[in-house]
């Protein structure tokens, strides 16, 4: 299977955020070049601006990858959302569980493999769903999606709230991911972290997995023909719950870049909408894991770009451009050859 | 009594929002076309309904409005989803999130501000403490008397009219229907915005009752109208009834927030009483699994659902 790379995609992306971004920014009363070169500058501009970009496409890589995994078996995991606040929670509770002196050989790994349980239960769960009793993922991991948001809420203000503070109790040292400016002088300030080498790692790896590996490559022929693989002997059933359980860990896993990276606590309202947009950077950069990368920064840039703007124009502007290149590379994608992963 | 009326008052202003997004989503699911999209419906007819209310004052044609921005939003769905072929799902995202951005930037551009609304100039809202007030306040809504009125219509066209027909047969099995001369592009877009239409004016319901609109007021109901669709089995009469079910539930919970001690003592016993209101609130998420998991009888969507 070759890894297409969505030139086209990228263009008819490009053009419907220049195109929204004009509309939106001259109704709200702007010139919209200057708000366009102010965004630019403001995501890509300085050290720190890109490193606030690469932090905000950080979630957005996990997510994007998660939701791409699911739909080489053309199964549509739209419950990155849940999955996500599971991650969020699951790295938490672990991380703060941990006694104060565990050192990060052994935290580090512990709450990663957290937040990717956390996710891959919810992901398996809907997996099983489907396989064994024919129930949609889509319809599944919606309504999971709400479950965890409800319960999520209750745990934060309720039982896993310290005190005064409306958050969760904080992981242990050894659990945080470095922050990048330590490292780099000019991103000083971002909340850049390790989780985005650890979720571009992921990425690549999943896709190798994918394209190399034999439970990969089951994934891939389940997609593309589930009445071939069944002939070939691929198990429908086993391989449905294991592309959802995997994509959900990758969507668990962006919990840790809040968690163990910014904030190291969990709070509510962490990772809300990050996996709704996974499934727009999937659907930008299906098909090769450095497109996911690129598509994901391309909505951290346009996250980033739009708080710096928000003086003259609102932020959200941004954020309908981001819409309407959802909508313009769904219609572009179904109406070119290279429209199935 | 007073307490009562109160109460239920309280489920129906909770329920109607929720009963017209799921009969809305029960026109574009029976169509074949998934609609995640309506969380994005109910909000866009929630601002419409502000913009027109505080226009003109008048609360029919802020209902109006709302089901003239949702059929608006709607046929733009149609457009990716039935002419141009794209997911439904993935349009469904953009949808939302176009409405969640769209009306936040026509906030600050119209009324500058980044979350509300100037109040509706429809008198104060009496905060609905008084069992006839609340119910006065309740007459006054549009969307209470034309909600029946869409669902009995809806119950009917979709069983009995040639329109109706032509939409389930466009989902159950579009080819046959195009062999037999009907344009599913046609019908599913004419059903895609009525649906969406019928969805905004549940939005329309949320900023009449609170006398403003509040960005992301839509808070999750479009999705709670989806799991309405599917456990009242993609009938206008079975996704109204769930509605009411769902919105009775969120009732309770308001009310429960507002005074602990309602909360059955049985359940203190085990629960304390936020745990007792989240696991009402997820009820009917769980139920939905259960319906979907063919644990509450068989849940069928139409065939060609995508």
């Amino acid at each position: 299977m070759r890894a297409a790379i969505p030139t086209r995609a990228a263009v008819v992306a490009a053009a419907a955020v220049l195109l929204t971004l004009n509309v939106a920014v001259w109704a709200s009363g702007d010139a919209p070049a200057s708000v366009l070169m102010l965004a630019a500058r403001g995501a890509f501009g300085s050290g720190y601006g890109l490193a606030q970009t690469l932090a905000k496409a950080t979630p957005l890589v996990w997510t994007g990858a998660a939701v791409a995994f699911a739909l080489r078996a053309r199964l549509f995991n739209i419950g990155a959302e849940g999955q996500c606040l599971a991650g969020v929670l699951a790295t938490a509770v672990v991380g703060a569980a941990l006694p104060s002196s565990t050192p990060w050989v052994i935290a580090a790994p512990l709450c990663l493999a957290a937040a990717a349980f956390g996710g891959a239960s919810l992901g398996g769960f809907a997996g099983w769903m489907r396989a064994r009793l024919g129930t949609h993922e889509v319809i599944s991991t919606l309504m999971l999606n709400g479950l965890v948001a409800v319960l999520t809420t209750w745990l934060y203000a309720g039982p896993l709230r310290v005190g005064a503070q409306v958050h969760t109790r904080p992981v242990v040292d050894g659990a945080r991911l470095s922050h990048l400016d330590l490292a780099v002088h000019a991103f000083r300030g971002s909340a850049l972290n390790t989780s985005l080498a650890l979720a571009v790692i992921a990425t690549v790896v999943a896709h190798l997995y994918l394209t190399h590996m034999r439970g990969g490559v089951a994934i891939r022929a389940l997609g593309s023909s589930p009445r071939a693989a069944e002939a070939l002997g691929v198990s429908t059933a086993s391989t449905t719950v294991r592309a959802m359980t995997i994509s959900g860990a990758l969507a668990g896993l962006a919990g840790t870049h809040y968690v163990l990276g910014v904030k190291g606590y969990a709070e509510q309202g962490l990772g809300t909408g990050v996996g709704f947009t996974g499934v727009a950077v999937a659907m930008l950069g299906a098909g090769s894991p450095w497109a996911i990368v690129a598509a994901a920064v391309l909505f951290g840039a346009m996250a980033q770009g739009g708080l710096a703007v928000n003086a003259r124009v609102p932020s959200d502007v941004l954020s309908v451009a981001q819409a309407a290149v959802i909508l313009a590379v769904a219609a572009v994608r179904a109406n070119s050859r290279q429209e199935r992963p | 009594m007073s307490g009562l009326l109160v109460f239920l008052s309280q489920v129906v202003s909770a329920a109607l929002p929720v009963a017209l997004a799921a009969l809305g989503g029960v026109w574009s699911e029976r169509a074949g076309v998934a609609t995640i999209a309506l969380e994005g419906y109910v909000l866009a007819g929630a601002f419409g309904a502000a913009v027109a209310a505080l226009a003109t004052g008048s609360a029919w044609v802020a209902a109006m409005a709302a089901m003239a921005l949702g059929a608006l939003l709607g046929w733009l769905f149609a457009t990716a989803t039935v002419r141009l072929r794209a997911n439904a799902i993935v349009a469904g995202v953009a949808v939302n999130l176009l409405a969640a951005a769209g009306t936040r930037v026509a906030l600050k551009v119209l009324y500058d501000s980044a979350s509300n609304s100037p109040p509706l100039p429809l008198g104060a809202s009496s905060g609905a403490s008084v069992g006839i007030a609340a119910l006065r306040e309740l007459a006054a809504s549009p969307a209470l008397w034309m909600a029946p009125l869409l669902g009995l219509a809806s119950h009917v066209a979709l069983a009995r009219s040639v329109f109706g027909l032509r939409v389930t047969a466009c989902g159950e099995n579009p080819s046959a229907a195009r062999s037999l001369g009907v344009s599913v592009e046609r019908v599913r877009t004419q059903a895609l915005v009525l649906g969406a239409a019928i969805a905004a004016l549940g939005g329309a319901q949320l900023t009449l009752h609170q006398r403003e609109f509040v960005a992301y007021m839509s808070g999750g109901r479009g999705f709670l109208a989806l799991a309405a669709v599917i456990l009242g089995r993609w009938t206008p009469r079975g996704a109204i009834v769930w509605a009411v079910a769902i919105g009775a539930l969120s009732a309770l919970e308001t009310t429960l927030a507002g005074d602990d001690t309602m909360v059955p003592r049985a359940a203190l016993a085990l629960l304390s009483p936020a745990a007792f209101r989240a696991l009402v609130q997820a009820l009917p998420f769980g139920l939905t699994l259960l319906a979907v998991m063919g644990r509450l009888g068989r849940a069928r969507p139409p065939a060609a659902l995508s």
